[in-house]
């Protein structure tokens, strides 16, 4: 039998977590249900009071951000690469050496990961105007993994300092290189913190705002979440439009998060508290 | 001696490993030291052609601009408040999902308060302000329930209160992963004995949990210290360069479009140092538990 003050105690555990849950969800719940509202919805029915399906506006913002959300694409994998398999090179070679040199770059990059980035908002752009990459994907590129490639490569250092020096030290009994241990042991078995890795840096990108907001200046340019600056819904504009906006700009994301999340996670608790599990 | 040529050649092979990575990480010192330096200069729009040197002239207008001093006083105050609320939250959070029994229900908990963080901020903006909306938002439901309105991101007064909300929705689940992952640490024999001699959940919270999370604490309110440090795009998008809501990092940002670049650099200054303070211990103290496996 079951003592009914344990159950009661576990409802309201259960209760606590189910509202909290609810309250959590409220923005996504609002997107789904507003960005596929009609016209005659909207006039009609608050925020979070459900109404018919339309799917007009949500057709409507996905065309006008299709532009938008390929560049995304295109600036976030090609960032989350770079970032990820450069890292994971000098990942290795903060792996092979505990030396005095070794540990103080290593907190330079420590320290270089955390750095807010909006700092370099004067010199970035003048260097890029002085390269002719102000507006283009390769100036984009290059600033992002200026910022994300120290996050990487701490990463991947947290990452490769998991695997045992005996399978490094055997592989190199057996007269493999550096290059060789690298590419066929150390970066396959790492390959799963590659991941993580790759996964942040990419939703990381992806979601930056205060970078290609200084350095585009044409709609063309422009990523998926600059272009979001056009749906925040001054006087005139109807809010489905804005949800529908939030929403197709944060899908790729969101979809990441949701297939892929054990990833991200340990990306996140391997930064925080150096735990490879 | 030919063992010897090769152990040392081959130190230098591995030094090449780390080049591409120092090469980017270089530009990210020049940025630093040119801020440094055009700090002490006069370079603006009205010296675009003949910027000279002004030693701290232009800090001290910078740091006697009452928009400056409002941004800063503000950005530490949301820093504040988001990391109280930010701990508080997570540790209720990850307690909670902590003694649930089932494990699939333990991780979709976790993501389900997580994923915010995968949005973008401007995202974020754009839902909160209409949820914010004087008439159609929550407000439809508090004037429904005959409750008191919420004036949101309309009211100077609750303004910066609505954004930091949104934050704090945004890092709780984050600040909860950290204490989750430090609680899982605790050895389950120590809670079953715990159990056994009948303590109540939040006495298993604060004398056996909370004292082992340390570093969870420090690894939450730094992370979250950061974020919310160069808070822009949330406010930018939502309101717009309002002085009612404008940050550290918008002031920044409203410098450079109005072209004083020294007065700018200023400012990056003053982030640096307030993120250094920060940073430098902590990745002193990161470096032996990042890599030295324990």
């Amino acid at each position: 039998m079951i003592k009914p003050l344990k159950l009661a105690k576990k409802a309201i555990h259960h209760a606590i977590l189910i509202v909290l849950a609810a309250l959590w969800l409220i923005p996504v719940y609002a997107m789904l249900i507003d960005g596929m509202k009609s016209a005659g919805g909207v006039l009609t029915t608050p925020i979070l009071q459900p109404t018919g399906l339309s799917f007009t506006s949500l057709i409507e913002v996905s065309t006008a951000l299709e532009l938008p959300i390929v560049n995304s694409l295109i600036i976030s994998i090609t960032t989350a690469a770079v970032s990820t398999l450069i890292g994971a090179l000098a990942a290795f070679y903060f792996y092979k050496g505990r030396s005095w040199t070794n540990n103080s770059v290593f907190v330079i990059i420590a320290i270089a990961t955390f750095i807010p980035y909006q700092i370099t908002l004067v010199p970035v752009t003048e260097i890029l105007s002085t390269l002719g990459l102000f507006n283009t994907y390769p100036g984009l590129i290059f600033t992002f993994v200026i910022f994300h490639l120290p996050g990487g490569a701490l990463l991947m250092t947290i990452f490769m300092s998991n695997l045992p020096k005996s399978i490094i030290e055997s592989a190199r009994a057996d007269g493999a290189g550096d290059w060789a241990v690298f590419s066929r042991v150390a970066f396959p078995l790492t390959l799963a913190g590659a991941v993580s890795t790759f996964i942040l840096t990419f939703v990381e990108v992806w979601n930056n705002f205060f970078i290609p907001l200084v350095l585009t200046s044409t709609p063309n340019m422009y990523t998926a979440s600059i272009s979001l600056l056009s749906y925040t819904g001054g006087y005139g504009t109807l809010y489905n439009d804005s949800f529908a906006a939030a929403l197709v700009a944060s899908l790729i994301p969101l979809l990441v998060f949701v297939i892929l999340g054990r990833y991200f996670m340990r990306g996140f608790l391997a930064l925080g508290s150096g735990s490879k599990g | 001696m030919n063992r010897e040529k090769n152990a040392s050649g081959r130190r230098r092979m591995t030094f090449l490993f780390v080049v591409p990575t120092l090469f980017f990480a270089a530009f990210l010192i020049y940025f630093i030291i040119w801020n440094l330096y055009y700090s002490f200069l006069d370079y603006s729009i009205l010296h675009a052609h003949n910027a000279q040197f002004a030693g701290f002239s232009t800090y001290s207008s910078v740091l006697g601009d009452p928009l400056f001093v409002t941004a800063f006083g503000r950005t530490i105050l949301w820093v504040a408040v988001c990391l109280a609320a930010t701990n508080g939250l997570g540790i209720l959070i990850a307690s909670l999902i902590f003694f649930l029994d089932n494990g699939k229900l333990k991780s979709i908990y976790n993501s389900l308060f997580l994923y915010p963080i995968s949005i973008s901020l401007a995202a974020s903006a754009v839902i909160w302000t209409w949820l914010y909306n004087p008439q159609e938002g929550i407000n439809s439901i508090l004037t429904a329930l005959h409750l008191p309105a919420f004036s949101g991101l309309s009211s100077p007064s609750t303004a910066e209160l609505s954004l930091i909300i949104v934050s704090i929705w945004i890092y709780s689940g984050l600040s909860a992963i950290f204490y989750y992952s430090s609680f899982q640490g605790v050895s389950t024999q120590v809670i079953e004995s715990a159990r056994a001699d009948a303590a109540k959940a939040h006495t298993i919270v604060f004398k056996i949990l909370l004292p082992e999370a340390k570093n969870a604490f420090i690894v939450a309110t730094v992370t979250i210290f950061l974020f919310v440090l160069r808070m822009f795009s949330l406010p930018y998008v939502a309101t717009g360069l309002d002085p009612f809501t404008m940050t550290l990092s918008e002031q920044m940002f409203n410098y450079f479009t109005t072209e004083f670049f020294s007065k700018a650099s200023v400012v990056s200054i003053v982030v640096v140092i307030i993120a250094a303070a920060v940073i430098v211990p902590y990745a002193l103290f990161g470096v032996k538990r990042w890599i030295s496996g324990d």
